[in-house]
């Protein structure tokens, strides 16, 4: 069984960190360039401000799915609420059926409750997760790009 | 929050857990809220503490002589409440921290893995007139407890105010039993 749950980052970030090394080996980009070194310290201080959404998908209680948003203004619409999702995961043996429409569906129900306005999710172009976002309503409105500039 | 409150954390649950798993037969000494017909509580087993008098009335007369005098509201101590005194000791502090006028039902459910409490609203002679609780003896990751549009995490030791007026349910997706004593207090209005 699949359930979804609004947890606290900052208490269940050592169950997160089990899942964070496959998300990042499947999804990040130059990975012999860039580490995964997550900023944690900012991501629960913006917790404790109340701008971090943190929602899990669970399977008998072990964690084998999360999304991370953050909750503000707009910085250009200050009174348009904003959720900018940052990350979501679906552990791969658990991609069949709904897994990912019902972690998207709990989010959006969350993000009513705390009366968001508006929702930014984005879907890498190798690993397209188009078909997950339209299935919810949303619509794309825009192509983002990426240049390697490091040594 | 509208449907929740929590009213404290980590209060001290490990002596009445410990006495409930001592006494492990108390769960099968009553069934009535398991067995109740077409009830949401199939799939829970329960230590009911308190509890109002159960009668049968042959008669429609006789029930309604018996219901002239009869306050639905008023709950006695079950025999099994004189053998947990860990658990008196919690309902009675949290009857003091909320300044309780009266006592009501009082019952220790258990959720196994997989299992659920669906979803349903306690009827509102009941719930209009008491307040409800949650003292939380063990919950793990993995617990929904959702009242309309809101499922907050509960932690073991949390104590909670809720309102079941409202429909609600429960899905115990964790490793573990989640265990919580629901403790029903008449509070000052």
């Amino acid at each position: 069984m699949l359930t979804t749950h609004i947890e606290s980052f900052e208490e269940r970030l050592a169950e997160l960190q089990t899942l964070l090394p496959e998300h990042y080996k499947e999804l990040a980009l130059n990975q012999d360039e860039v580490a995964l070194d997550p900023q944690y310290e900012v991501y629960i201080e913006r917790e404790r401000q109340g701008g971090l959404l943190f929602l899990t998908l669970r399977d008998s209680g072990a964690m084998v799915g999360y999304f991370i948003g953050f909750i503000a203004p707009g910085l250009h619409y200050k009174t348009c609420l904003t959720c900018t999702m940052d990350i979501f995961y679906v552990r791969k043996d658990k991609r069949t059926g709904s897994a990912g429409v019902r972690l998207f569906r709990s989010v959006e129900s969350e993000l009513r409750r705390r009366k968001v306005q508006r929702w930014f999710m984005g879907s890498k172009l190798h690993a397209d997760a188009s078909a997950l976002f339209k299935r919810i309503g949303a619509s794309p409105v825009e192509t983002y790009y990426t240049k390697w500039l490091g040594e | 929050m509208k449907n929740f409150y929590r009213l404290s954390q980590n209060a001290n649950v490990i002596p009445l857990m410990a006495a409930l798993m001592r006494r492990a037969d108390l769960w099968q000494q009553n069934t009535y809220l398991r067995d109740y017909p077409q009830g949401p509580f199939g799939e829970v087993e329960s230590i009911i503490l308190r509890f109002p008098d159960r009668s049968v009335h042959e008669t429609q007369e006789a029930l309604a002589q018996h219901m002239e005098h009869f306050d639905q509201h008023e709950n006695h101590d079950q025999p099994v409440y004189k053998t947990l005194p860990e658990a008196r000791q919690l309902v009675m502090g949290l009857m003091s921290f909320v300044g309780g006028e009266r006592l009501g039902r009082v019952m220790i459910n258990k959720i196994k893995p997989g299992g659920r409490i669906y979803p349903h609203a306690d009827t509102p002679v009941h719930a209009n007139y008491w307040s409800r609780h949650h003292i939380v003896l063990q919950a793990g990751p993995g617990l929904v407890f959702r009242c309309e549009d809101e499922a907050p995490e509960m932690r073991t030791g949390d104590v909670w105010w809720f309102d079941n007026r409202q429909i609600h349910e429960v899905v115990n997706n964790g490793a573990d039993d989640r265990v919580s004593m629901v403790v029903d207090i008449r509070t000052p209005r």
